[in-house]
């Protein structure tokens, strides 16, 4: 059986390759070398997707299913005040009505 | 006997009897359309004094009312899409005028109420099936003309039918000719946004009661207006005037149809600008300043020795 075996080796059966885990013809060192070396790489992806888990990507969750599922990097920034606040006390304001018109000149130039 | 049907582009079709419609419609039951029955729905009992019989007028507003009112928007662009779909609620009967083609860039950002998918289509036949898809009851009779190509005559007898002519177009030669034509017949409501979108304007002109537009404009002929074209403009900007004509529009027709006066603002004062930012007219930011304006004596429309026809 084992004659047998040995004479269908070479007889069209798939040859083992060396990414195989599990190989007929291992080179002993070589493919175990590797595999150790991969999963150590795989280890630490993993560590670094928990640790990535960990972090919120905009902040608190927004409840939305679409922005929490794509963590896109958008720039935030504080409004930019033109001016700045006014104090407490609101300075008195003139009663008197404005008596600004209508420029006609400014309603000549248009699109639609 | 052989019928023809004439397509937007002009041409004419023959309309052939198709058999699997007559098969269907001798064999099978008819079915309601669904828009139909959201359209009229069946009068159902309720309990009254819930919330689900409060109907949604108001003492002095019902929707209801405008219903099969004649408008004429003339320009299908930006301004008269988003007026056209902004009145789609009102289920009136729309004119809308315009030649030309939904491109793409009329699609980038709401400039336009027109959709990608509608790029090549007419202005009219798209904001038709926009409108009419979206508010059951309004019709859109699309005019796939320019109103230069369309004589005085007509466009009266247009105009004439119309409670209100929007004007939401560019080209300076055809909004005096318009406005002359329209002075006596139906009230006015020209809307323009100026240079990006703002600031823009409304003049609201009324069969003698109010100057016309080359007054209120205080113009003397077509070249003192200048067209922007493709300006770059916020859409939002844009559909901020269009909504605040579409909406003083619904106001004169409700005035118009029920006799109740326009109370929602000075109706002395026929121009309307619309400040999209802080300016001079409108110091703390966007906002609205009411004008006056007057009539020449001399206009040949509004004036004292006027000459309409």
């Amino acid at each position: 059986m084992n004659d047998l075996a040995v004479a269908n080796r070479f007889r069209g059966l798939p040859r083992p390759v060396e990414h195989q885990i599990v190989s007929r013809n291992p080179a002993p060192g070589m493919v175990l070398g590797k595999l150790l070396a991969e999963i150590d790489r795989l280890n630490q992806r993993l560590d670094a997707l928990e640790v990535s888990q960990l972090q919120p990507y905009f902040g608190a969750g927004t409840g939305s299913r679409w922005i929490d599922s794509h963590p896109i990097e958008m720039p935030q920034r504080s409004i930019q005040m033109a001016q700045p606040l006014p104090p407490a006390e609101p300075a008195p304001q003139s009663t008197a009505p404005r008596r600004v018109k209508v420029r006609r000149s400014s309603l000549l130039d248009i699109f639609d | 006997m052989t019928r023809y049907t004439k397509t937007p582009s002009g041409k004419y079709i023959q309309r052939k009897p198709d058999r699997l419609r007559l098969y269907l419609s001798q064999h099978t039951a008819p079915v309601p359309a669904p828009w139909l029955a959201t359209a009229h729905p069946e009068p159902q009992t309720q309990q009254p004094g819930t919330s689900s019989d409060r109907p949604y007028r108001t003492d002095t507003f019902d929707s209801g009312k405008l219903a099969g009112v004649e408008l004429t928007v003339i320009g299908a662009g930006s301004m008269g899409s988003h007026m056209a779909r902004q009145l789609g609620p009102a289920r009136a009967l729309l004119n809308v005028m315009d030649d030309k083609t939904v491109q793409a860039k009329h699609t980038e950002g709401g400039r336009t109420a027109y959709t990608p998918d509608q790029i090549g289509q007419r202005k009219v036949e798209a904001l038709r099936s926009i409108v009419e898809r979206d508010y059951p009851g309004t019709k859109v009779i699309p005019y796939p003309y320019k109103t230069s190509d369309i004589p005085d005559v007509e466009l009266q007898q247009i105009f004439a039918r119309s409670s209100v002519v929007v004007m939401a177009m560019d080209d300076p030669p055809e909004i005096l000719r318009n406005a002359k034509l329209i002075y006596p017949l139906t009230e006015l409501v020209q809307v323009a946004a100026h240079g990006g979108a703002v600031s823009g304007h409304i003049v609201l002109s009324s069969p003698f009661a109010t100057p016309c537009l080359a007054c209120t404009l205080n113009i003397s002929g077509a070249s003192d207006i200048h067209r922007l074209d493709s300006e770059p403009a916020n859409s939002w900007d844009i559909i901020a005037i269009a909504q605040l004509a579409a909406r003083m529009v619904v106001d004169i027709i409700y005035s118009k149809v029920t006799g109740q006066p326009i109370t929602r603002w000075d109706t002395s004062k026929n121009l309307i600008y619309i400040a999209n930012t802080k300016q001079e007219l409108s110091p703390d930011g966007p906002g609205l300043h009411h004008e006056g304006s007057t009539r020449r004596p001399d206009c040949p429309i509004c004036g004292r020795h006027r000459n309409l026809f």
